[in-house]
This record gives C-alpha cells, sequence and structure tokens, in this order.
C-alpha cells in the first residue's frame, strides 16, 4: 500500500481482505462482497489484488458484470487473479494487468506505466529454445495456465484472434492442460502464444512429475503454425515485469518482443 | 501401455480383460471399432478414467475403477453417510482430476447418475478445490443424482490452513443437494468396481450396491 500511496493514490484496504477461511482470505460471500463494492464504486479507478489470490475460481460467477460494463477499471494481480482477468475479459472485454504491486524494482514500475502511461509497453524476452519464429498482431488473453484451464467448458470462448498467454509454476499436469485447451477447440483461430515463467515450483506440488512444460509445450503448440515467443518476463519470478491483458499486441518473435497497449480502462 | 499397445490389446482375441494404467494421451487414436466388436474390461484407477469416459461416451462400455481380480455379481459397498437420502442411477466418473481435465473436451453427461469420485495427490487441496469448482461452474455435475466418495489416496494427515480433504470436499458436495456417501472402500489400491451399471446409493444406510 505504500507503493501505490507513493504514486499519489488513496489505496483502501477491502473490509475482509484480511480474513481466513482455510486457504482462502474469508467466505467466498465476503470476497466477492468487497471484490463488487470495489467495482461499483466510482471513486475505485483500480483494483490490486494483495496476494495470489486463492479461491477466486470460485466467485467468478457473481461479479457484477453491469457495474464494470457501466464503470470498467483494471484489476492488478497474477497466479489465481487470472481467473478474475479471464471470467471480466470473456464477459465484458475488461482490461487488467498481470502481475503485482510492492515488490519494487522493475516490477512496481512496469506496473505504474501500464497504469498512468497511455504510450504503448514492450517487453524483451530472454533467449528461448521454445520461440517459434514469427509475428502476430491480437488481443492478449490468459496468464497463470492453471486458470486458463479452469474456463474450458465454463465460460471462455474460443480464442479466435487472441494471442494467448502462458505462464505458471511447475505443474504435473501441464500436458494435460494444453491436451484439453486443444481438444475443447479453444485454440482455434489462435494468432500467437506469449509464453512467461515456467520454471517456479508450486510449494503444493508433492511431485513435479514428467511433464515438463517446455517440452510440452513444444509438441502441443509448436506445429500450430503460430508464433512462438518464449522467455517473456512475466509469471511467477521475483523480478516479473507486469503484462497488460485484454489489449491489443504485436507480438515479434523475430526480435523478441512484445508491445502492448497500456491496461488504462 | 502406451496408445499403440492398448489398441493391440483391445484388437487381441485371446484377452478377457486389460489392466491399465492410462492417461490423455491413450486417447489418441483409440481404435473404437474394436471396443465395439470385442468389448472388454479395461481396469485401472487414476489417468484410465479418462479411457473409461472416453469409451463409455463412444461404445457404452463397462469400466472398472480399481486394480485387481473383477469380482463377480452384485457389489454392496460399505461407506459413512455424509449426506443422507437415496438415489438410484448408472454408477459413473472415477478418477477427479481426468473428470476435470476432461470439461469441455470430451467428459460425458452425468445427468440421471450416480457420481463417483476418488483421487490421487498430486498437489495439495487447492487443486482438489480448482477440480470441483470446474466441474460446477461448467454445469457438468447438473442432474447428478447422488455422490460415492472413495478413497484419495496422499491426503492422510494432510491439513492446510485448518483444512483437511474432507472440509474441501463437504464445501462443494453438500451444496448438490443429493445424497452423499463417504468412505467407500473405491479407487486406488481397492478391487474394481464397475462404471457404467446400475447403481442404488442408499447414504442414510450408509451402503452402495453396483450391478
Amino acid at each position: 500500500m505504500q507503493t501505490l500511496a507513493g504514486w499519489g493514490l488513496r489505496p483502501e484496504l477491502g473490509k475482509h481482505a484480511l480474513d481466513q477461511r482455510g486457504f482462502m482470505a474469508g467466505s467466498d460471500e465476503d470476497r466477492l462482497a468487497d471484490l463488487n463494492d470495489a467495482l461499483r464504486d466510482p471513486g475505485v479507478r483500480a483494483i490490486v489484488a494483495a496476494t495470489g489470490g486463492a479461491g477466486t475460481y470460485r466467485i467468478v460467477d457473481g461479479l457484477d458484470l453491469a457495474a464494470v460494463r457501466a464503470d470498467p477499471k483494471p484489476i492488478v494481480g497474477f497466479s489465481d487473479i487470472s481467473n478474475l482477468h479471464l471470467a471480466l475479459w470473456a464477459a465484458t472485454g475488461l482490461a487488467g494487468v498481470h502481475g503485482c504491486v510492492g515488490t519494487g524494482g522493475r516490477t512496481d514500475e512496469s506496473c505504474r506505466r501500464l497504469l498512468f502511461e497511455t504510450e504503448p509497453i514492450t517487453l524483451s524476452a530472454e533467449p528461448s529454445e521454445l520461440t517459434i519464429p514469427g509475428r502476430a498482431t491480437g488481443t492478449l488473453v490468459g496468464g497463470c495456465a492453471g486458470a486458463v484451464s479452469n474456463f474450458l467448458g465454463a465460460g471462455l470462448p474460443r480464442l479466435d484472434g487472441a494471442i494467448l498467454c502462458l505462464e505458471g509454476p511447475q505443474n504435473p499436469h501441464f500436458d494435460r492442460m494444453l491436451w484439453g485447451m486443444l481438444r475443447a477447440g479453444l485454440l482455434d483461430g489462435i494468432r500467437g502464444f506469449a509464453i512467461g515463467d515456467l520454471t517456479g515450483l508450486d510449494p503444493s506440488v508433492a511431485e513435479p512429475g514428467p511433464d515438463q512444460a517446455m517440452t510440452v509445450i513444444r509438441e502441443r503448440l509448436g506445429g500450430l503454425g503460430v508464433p512462438i515467443l518464449a522467455g517473456l518476463p512475466f509469471g511467477h519470478r521475483e523480478d516479473q515485469v507486469c503484462l497488460p491483458l485484454g489489449v491489443e499486441a504485436k507480438l515479434d518473435a523475430y526480435a523478441g518482443s512484445l508491445t502492448a497497449d497500456p491496461a488504462v480502462c | 501401455m502406451n496408445a499403440v499397445q492398448l489398441n493391440e490389446a483391445l484388437r487381441d482375441p485371446t484377452l478377457q480383460a486389460i489392466a491399465l494404467d492410462g492417461d490423455h494421451r491413450t486417447l489418441e487414436g483409440l481404435d473404437l471399432d474394436a471396443v465395439r466388436a470385442n468389448p472388454k474390461p479395461i481396469v485401472g484407477t487414476g489417468g484410465t478414467t479418462f479411457v473409461h469416459m472416453e469409451l463409455w461416451r463412444e461404445c457404452g462400455l463397462v469400466g472398472y475403477h480399481g486394480a485387481g481380480e473383477i469380482r463377480p455379481g452384485r457389489l454392496q459397498l460399505t461407506g459413512e453417510t455424509a449426506v443422507p437420502g437415496r438415489a438410484e442411477g448408472v454408477l459413473l466418473g472415477g478418477s477427479l482430476g481426468p473428470l476435470r481435465a476432461m470439461v469441455g473436451a470430451g467428459l460425458p453427461s452425468f445427468d440421471g447418475a450416480i457420481l463417483l469420485l476418488t483421487g490421487e495427490r498430486t498437489q495439495g487441496l487447492g487443486q482438489v478445490d480448482r477440480q470441483l469448482t470446474h466441474l460446477i461452474r461448467a454445469g457438468a455435475l447438473n442432474g447428478v443424482r447422488g455422490v460415492a466418495v472413495g478413497h484419495f489416496a496422499g491426503f492422510d494427515g494432510v491439513v492446510d490452513r485448518g483444512w483437511s480433504l474432507d472440509d474441501v470436499l463437504t464445501d462443494h458436495l453438500n451444496t448438490l443437494d443429493v445424497p452423499v456417501l463417504g468412505n467407500l472402500p473405491i479407487g486406488p489400491g481397492r478391487p474394481p468396481v464397475p462404471i457404467g451399471v446400475h447403481a442404488i446409493l442408499d447414504a442414510t444406510e450408509a451402503v452402495l450396491s453396483v450391478g
């Protein structure tokens, strides 16, 4: 909150932000009420998630979509917060910010730029064996890979004309998730893939399993005839760069760059 | 056993049953004509649920969820009452992870079914919570008449900020407004139970009758 105040904002904490119910920050009803209060409050200009948002997938069907349409405002977060980004983008086209605030460095600076400035932002990729050359334009959609799979058959249409952004800690079921996306037809008409950090280890994973995300992305997505730009610095890493979602972007896998409009609504 | 080996087994007239450790990859190129021409039971848990659900949907094949020899006749299994009540229907389902992974990607309808849920721990309680949330949000459990909860391997003693597996299961299954029978001897390392046959779930008396 100090960081936000330092940007000249007046941060307010949700009523139930410090609650706890099991591994979640309070009951579904209370967390949803906080979120909808913020979506409806004309004085609130952005919503910033305090943590990863465990249990967010449970409340996505109760969001006040009319309030979002009437007064769109970006949500900043990642990990399970990707569920909010996906639900609200699918229903209303809302733009958002994949990332966080308060860890300092380029993470905070990229978030500030996305929220305050109107100039496009460019993310530069580190060299990756996974990159498949090409160029694409499209709407940036996605975030945490597990969250994308939460919406198969459950509210996410085919991503015709989109660039799918995927990141996530090591997951024993990465191949299964990509298989599901392909089998469900989600990736029909996809323009390209922007791949972020895949190296983190989910602390809840009993063992990482045989599916190496890099390998299965290459196997499943490498033959679709669209570019893949991997090694992008967004995702579950300490110095992540914030990524705008729901905005138009140019992916240049030759140059290793992803240039996107900011997330100002 | 991969998809090629499974197809060879499906086509082999000398085989009476197949013990399978399957996954989603096993579905690629499955020989459905061979299944229809010579249906034979496939026994397994975990990722084999992918194969059970696919072949039930495509061919009406009865699969066997469990390990070991198939027991003839009607099965009477005792569990623990979670939500009392009585329901009848076709027993369908299996391992939660694969069921969730097939949502929007070929999961058969469970309308009118008794849902069997078992599991294996590959991640924490949050994963079970995501899986059940996805099934329910997608409407995949619409029309389910009762839930038979079997064994979830690897969750003994797992507590995350005060919640156990039972807390996560109860939190979702109790919202379905159908009878729920827990702690049944079905699942990983348990004797096989047929999937795709008529069953009576008496959660009040804590008995599941299958076949």
